[in-house]
């Protein structure tokens, strides 16, 4: 049946953006969850729709509009947080709703029939273009190199990042560089999950991971294979049953997250009883 | 200026806004080398913010801060910390041997940087110092109160540091890490002129060579035996000192005025 499904151009190019999804999703997941950057990188995503719509209305590629916005969004969200001038909850919140209402204004402005927004905001694998796969695969690649290349400053950084000042690292460089970096990922799980679903996938393989390991490079591998396995099942899933993939591979990942917490809090408590220590 | 040459930390009319609100007001603070200090005051009195000034990780807002007689940005690199225990992020996914590897690295950034035999080694020899080289394979979250913060002050020392500064490095943990804290920060006192803010006054008398009572200005820097008045103008109110089972007197028998501690903390 595998043979018979990989035929297809668009389940190729779709099984092709399951693998980066997953890459991305369990390098960075990691790092946002240990970071509690999630709501933050929410805003990022949604931040997103707004280049989406301006991609629309001036007619160029709606996803460099999605890259060019949410790369903004994470300068705009460091430098506030920086100055510490601001509850950066609340730019989070007006950053996320304000890049909504630009993407929706900005689709309003066209002259004719307005285009179909839903395969950005709950994410269709199956309609991933040749082009989006490349520009998802230059990220991908940006993104690991940055992480592999300069992993040993990340754990630092992430650890204690005032310690790593103290000792002359350009924490700052680094801080902007996350926020980049979460941006580069939303854009590449776009495609595949929406913007809204996005969340979901970031989080969930890397929450599942911190609840099999306490080591950090191992949490990020878990995650990568939690996140091909939540992909491919869910897209199976949606595949045998006709329903939206995005969704299907979200609403998976939720439940097996679900099962492992479960399983992991009746194991711990299994094991109070007989002390380690 | 000979004497500034003596000095380890130098401290000119140091004052540090956050916003709106004053921290720090005009401090002056000589610290000679070899001294160990203890800086005493109430919450929010500026002790933490006097540390992270000394840091570089709050930029003053007007003053000087002179290590060993340079510019603290040049000799910045001569100066550990130890953290705030509640500061640091204790689920973490790291080792505890790991948590000392970062204090290797030195420097802006590390492109395809892996920790070498000679790392590890110097690691492990910085952890049986302190006596838990037994816990290095350890993640951080498995270990006590006490045992994390003996591993905060391992790190600090394996940057080699000449002054050590350490945030209530006594706040959480049981009376017998204390104790040990307390002998491993003599020891290292014989090499390493030590800033340590703290609210236990107890050891303030015992452990300390001398005290800078802070309270968003300088209310007293000198030898470690406190008089009521100084106490009463830091805190504000009388502050029971009274320990039970302490051999140690913090409040000194004698009477004499609060004068501003030392003749050249007088700026």
């Amino acid at each position: 049946m595998l043979s018979g499904v990989l035929e297809y151009q668009f389940m190729r190019n779709a099984v092709a953006a399951c693998f980066l999804a997953s890459i991305v999703c369990g390098l960075i997941g990691v790092i946002v969850v240990e970071r509690k950057l999630i709501m933050m990188s929410g805003g990022i995503a949604h931040t997103a729709y707004g280049g989406v719509g301006l991609g629309y209305l001036c007619g160029f590629e709606p996803m460099i509009g999605a890259v060019l916005f949410s790369v903004g969004a994470a300068f705009g969200i460091g430098s506030i947080k920086r100055r510490g001038g601001a509850n950066t909850d609340v730019i989070i919140a007006l950053l996320w709703s304000t890049g909504m209402a630009l993407g929706t204004a900005f689709i309003s402005f066209m002259d004719g029939y307005p285009p179909d927004m839903s395969s950005y905001l709950f994410g269709n694998i199956l309609t991933v273009t040749k082009s989006d796969l490349i520009m998802m695969a230059v990220l991908t690649v940006v993104v690991c190199l940055t992480i592999l290349i300069f992993f040993n400053d990340w754990k630092a950084f992430l650890f204690d990042d005032s310690f790593s000042s103290i000792l002359g690292q350009k924490t700052v460089l680094l801080e902007y560089l996350l926020l980049v970096l979460v941006a580069m990922t939303v854009v590449v799980l776009i495609r595949v999950a929406g913007i809204i679903l996005v969340i979901a996938l970031l989080t969930a393989p890397a929450a599942t991971a911190s609840l099999l390991s306490d080591k950090f490079k191992t949490r990020m591998i878990i995650a990568i294979a939690l996140g091909l396995f939540f992909c491919f099942a869910g897209l199976f899933i949606s595949y045998s049953l006709g329903i939206a993939s995005g969704a299907t591979i979200i609403v998976f990942s939720v439940v097996c997250y679900s099962a492992v917490y479960l399983i992991r809090s009746t194991a711990d408590k299994r094991s109070l009883k007989t002390p380690v220590r | 200026m000979d004497q500034s040459a003596k000095n380890a930390i130098q401290i000119e009319n140091l004052s540090v806004n956050y916003r709106h609100t004053r921290a720090l007001q005009n401090v002056c603070l000589n610290v000679p080398e070899g001294e160990f200090l203890g800086i005493i005051g109430p919450n929010g009195g500026g002790k933490s913010t006097l540390l992270k000034a000394i840091l570089g990780l709050v930029p003053p807002a007007s003053g000087k801060i002179e290590i060993f007689g340079e510019e603290r940005k040049k000799n910045q690199a001569v100066i550990g910390y130890v953290p705030q225990f509640s500061t640091v992020d204790r689920t973490f996914p790291i080792s505890a041997q790991e948590v000392v590897l970062t204090a290797f690295l030195k420097g802006p950034l590390h492109p395809f940087f892996r920790y070498k035999e000679e790392h590890r080694r110097a690691a492990s020899a910085a952890l049986e110092r302190v006596g838990i080289e037994n816990l290095a394979s350890r993640q951080i979250s498995e270990l006590s109160g006490g045992e994390f913060q003996r591993l905060l002050i391992v790190r600090a020392l394996a940057t080699e540091p000449k002054i050590l500064l350490l945030d209530e490095p006594t706040a959480s943990v049981d009376p017998a890490s204390r104790e040990h804290i307390y002998e491993l920060l003599t020891e290292i006192n014989k090499s390493v002129t030590i800033v340590m803010v703290t609210h236990d006054l107890m050891a303030i008398a015992s452990e300390v060579t001398s005290i800078a009572c802070l309270n968003q200005t300088l209310v007293y820097h000198g030898g470690p035996q406190l008089d009521e008045k100084t106490v009463n103008a830091m805190y504000g109110c009388p502050v029971d000192l009274i320990a039970h089972g302490v051999p140690h007197r913090v409040l000194g028998r004698h009477d004499h005025d609060c004068r501003g501690g030392r003749e050249d903390e007088e700026c």
